[in-house]
């Protein structure tokens, strides 16, 4: 029988559904090996149990809890897919205001029954299984973590970080052109993208399991970064970051 | 004939001649003064004068990723041993990479041989090019004594007022030079401007560290609870790149 | 292109039976898919792998002298080997080897052996214990001395018994704890208290050590006390995250030695003064 798998999603540009709807050469190919029951960006939903879920967003509101619950409840696995349902991403930029100056500040006073929290990551509600890293997610990777489940196999993240792919792929250091990358502290698994593409590593995919960061920041210390420069690079994608080493 | 000569006008034909038997590769400027082996056609898209490459060549001796293995899983886990191949000419390729190819041949000749390795190699051909300078300040070549060439090449190319001094070391060398008909005997006067270009590099290439070459493997013995390993390993950042773009570790 | 011959190729085995050791622990017994024999010695190890998994080094627990059918015992802790304690008999299973330098048995059959061995230690050792049973007339007075954590956790329980009662073996275990409910009746202790009491000659007697990091030492300083002092004496076999299992990849070093092809079998003075080997 066909695992049965579902797409959800919470508080996001739903851009991650998106690149999977986008591997349009593989989708087909997909369908075969799998039972799609639910994806609200294409279908409607059945409430079903699941054998694997994979979920995107941030949870922001009670309702979203109770969501969430609800659709762990009956998944035999629970995959984050994307930054913000993996690592709050670019959603916890608004924490440095109170949750009801944000509402005040995007829908007035006017709308006082929102009820509005701070964004947090699938992992600070339920148990996730796995995850799929990025911002937005990586097609490719999408398309291996799946094919590792559908043969019943735990996949594996990389465990390195993107300088060393980038490395590999013989890409210019940016810091060569005197423009700094968060390359050395990011977890790889993109092909270093950004880097390829003549732009740089903003941390989107969250960072490796044990980042170096002192020494890191002596590196963008030389490079004329002040404390509050670093943390403004840290605040993109990995705002809870870690106190200086 | 183990040496011969070939003028600077005809690099090019020659480059274009190995272009059109196979493929080429040599160092590409990759901007920001850096460089990296790729496919070229001509010597045009080449910039000899690199400093080393992000990766070394040993990128094709033994590639990050390969298939080592094919089997169907229907056949009982019969495995099928391949080697992924292709002829490749490696143009240009500086002391200090030759050296360290010739690391790698040593591990991997080593009995128990590794096919894989060993298959893949033979379907390189070597083409050295002789540092008439540093390429830059951060070279250590003369205190590992790679700065001269030591072997390890199909063909070796050392630069003249007007041509290149090529020493041929192989068959495979022999018979590229023959069918290229691109290259002329040596003459008295080459063979004295690499005895000059040799006596230059002596004043040039100085132990760039002050310590003596056979001292070397005791002072990594004697050093080894040394606080200069925790000051250097304070700095790392855990990248696993020094391993990526060392010439012989894998 | 394809090559008729890879150090990197499994080879098919047949899974003839298994068995359980201990809780965490079962006993293979495999054949190569072609029936011919492994063709390996005491002490060596192969790279056991399953398709899609990964590969992982395990000891051979059973003597070439007992015929082309092989044994491993192992311990379920990863993937592989959870995978592993699945699978039923007439499953494929890959391996590649045998791997290593053996014991050395020219230098055993001197005098009186001390086989020692502490926790997992016993399934390589195992394969030396059969083929001195095998071959007595070969060999001296064998004394094995087996520790464990617990009684639960001695391994080959069936063949400690067989040895226990062989007139040939003077076999003795030893666990740290006891149970109270528990109908062991071997010694307590750790394994040098067991060896302080045990009564041999240690004139040409040699002992081969096998076990956790952390047993080497304080065996070996018995060892010396009680007089198995000076070069070829004392043999162990290291454990090591081998990968390639020829010497390649370095992933098993110890300083200039690779575990896998220059050892795991090593004589203590070999390997003493190198850093992180014991």
């Amino acid at each position: 029988m066909k695992p049965k798998v579902g797409f959800f999603d919470f508080t996001g540009c739903e851009g991650c559904q998106l690149t999977v709807l986008n591997l349009e050469r593989e989708l087909l190919d997909l369908v075969e090996l799998m039972e799609i029951v639910e994806f609200r960006e294409i279908s409607s939903d059945q409430g079903e149990a699941l054998d694997i879920a994979f979920v995107e967003g941030s949870i922001c509101s009670s309702a979203e809890i109770r969501r969430l619950k609800a659709i762990r409840a009956r998944s035999r696995q629970l995959f984050a897919l994307g930054a913000c349902a993996d690592t709050t991403g670019i959603n916890a930029l608004c924490t440095d205001r109170t949750s009801e100056q944000l509402v005040g500040e995007v829908y007035g006073t006017a709308v006082g029954h929102l009820r509005y929290r701070h964004p947090r990551p699938l992992e600070a509600f339920v148990k996730v299984d796995g995850r799929v890293p990025g911002c937005p997610i990586d097609g490719r990777e999408f398309l291996a973590i799946l094919q590792s489940l559908l043969i019943d196999r735990m996949p594996e993240l990389p465990t390195y970080a993107v300088c060393a792919e980038c490395k590999l792929l013989e890409l210019p250091c940016t810091f060569e052109r005197g423009v700094v990358c968060l390359g050395p502290l990011t977890r790889a698994g993109c092909d270093a993208h950004c880097i390829a593409e003549g732009d740089r590593c903003r941390g989107c995919r969250g960072q490796v399991d044990a980042p170096r960061s002192g020494p890191y920041y002596r590196i963008l210390e030389e490079h004329g970064l002040s404390e509050e420069d670093i943390l403004n690079e840290l605040r993109i994608f990995n705002l809870s970051g870690e106190k200086r080493g | 004939m183990t040496q011969a000569l070939i003028a600077k006008t005809k690099l090019a034909d020659l480059v274009s001649f190995l272009a059109s038997c196979g493929k080429v590769v040599g160092p590409v400027p990759l901007g920001h003064g850096q460089f990296k082996f790729a496919e070229v056609s001509s010597l045009a898209e080449m910039a000899l004068d690199y400093i080393p490459t992000i990766l070394p060549p040993k990128k094709y001796f033994m590639p990050q990723y390969e298939t080592l293995l094919r089997y169907d899983g229907a056949d009982g886990q019969q495995m099928q041993a391949v080697v992924e191949v292709e002829e490749l000419v490696l143009f240009g390729v500086h002391t200090c990479d030759l050296a360290g190819i010739q690391c790698l041949n040593v591990v991997f000749s080593d009995r128990p041989r590794d096919l894989h390795y060993m298959i893949r190699k033979n379907h390189i051909t070597l083409i050295g090019l002789e540092c008439s300078d540093y390429c830059d300040g951060f070279a250590s070549c003369a205190m590992l004594r790679n700065h001269l060439p030591k072997g390890g090449y199909d063909l070796f190319f050392s630069e003249l007022s007007d041509g290149y001094f090529v020493d041929i070391k192989t068959h495979k060398g022999e018979q590229l030079v023959e069918e290229s008909g691109l290259f002329e005997p040596v003459s008295d006067a080459a063979r004295e401007q690499l005895q000059e270009l040799r006596r230059s590099k002596k004043q040039i290439f100085r132990s760039e560290v002050p310590i003596r070459y056979q001292d070397i493997p005791r002072l990594f013995d004697e050093t080894f609870d040394s606080d200069v390993w925790t000051r250097i390993g304070e700095k790392c950042l855990s990248c696993g790149n020094c391993t990526n773009v060392c010439p012989t570790c894998y | 292109m394809t090559i008729p011959a890879s150090l990197y190729a499994p080879r098919p085995c047949r899974l003839l039976e298994t068995s359980d050791l201990t809780p965490q622990e079962k006993l293979f017994r495999l054949q190569l898919a072609d029936d011919t024999s492994l063709g390996h010695q005491p002490g060596q190890f192969i790279q056991l792998s399953l398709p899609g998994l990964t590969e992982a080094p395990i000891s051979i627990a059973s003597s070439p002298t007992r015929g082309p059918v092989f044994e491993l015992g192992v311990r379920r802790a990863g993937r592989l080997t959870s995978a592993l304690h699945q699978l039923a008999p007439g499953a494929t299973i890959g391996i590649r080897g045998p791997f290593g330098r053996p014991f050395q048995l020219d230098a055993l059959r001197s005098g009186p052996l001390l086989l020692i061995a502490g926790g997992c230690g016993l399934a390589p050792l195992r394969s030396l214990i059969q083929y001195c049973q095998d071959r007595p007339e070969e060999f001296g007075a064998v004394h094995i001395l087996y520790g464990a954590r617990s009684p639960a956790d001695l391994m080959f329980k069936d063949d400690l018994a067989v040895w226990q009662r062989s007139d040939r073996l003077d076999c003795r275990t030893t666990v740290d704890r006891t149970p109270a409910a528990s109908c062991y009746d071997g010694d307590t202790g750790l394994l040098p208290e067991l060896l302080s009491r045990l009564d041999f000659d240690p004139t040409d007697c040699r002992a081969v050590l096998v076990g956790p990091p952390p047993m080497y030492r304080p065996v070996i300083a018995e060892l010396r006390r009680l007089g198995l002092d000076g070069d070829r004496r004392i043999m162990l076999s290291l454990e090591r995250q081998m990968r390639c299992g020829v010497g390649k990849c370095g992933h098993c070093s110890i300083e200039h030695l690779s575990c896998c092809s220059d050892g795991p079998v090593f004589w203590l003075e070999e390997v003493e003064n190198l850093r992180g080997a014991l």
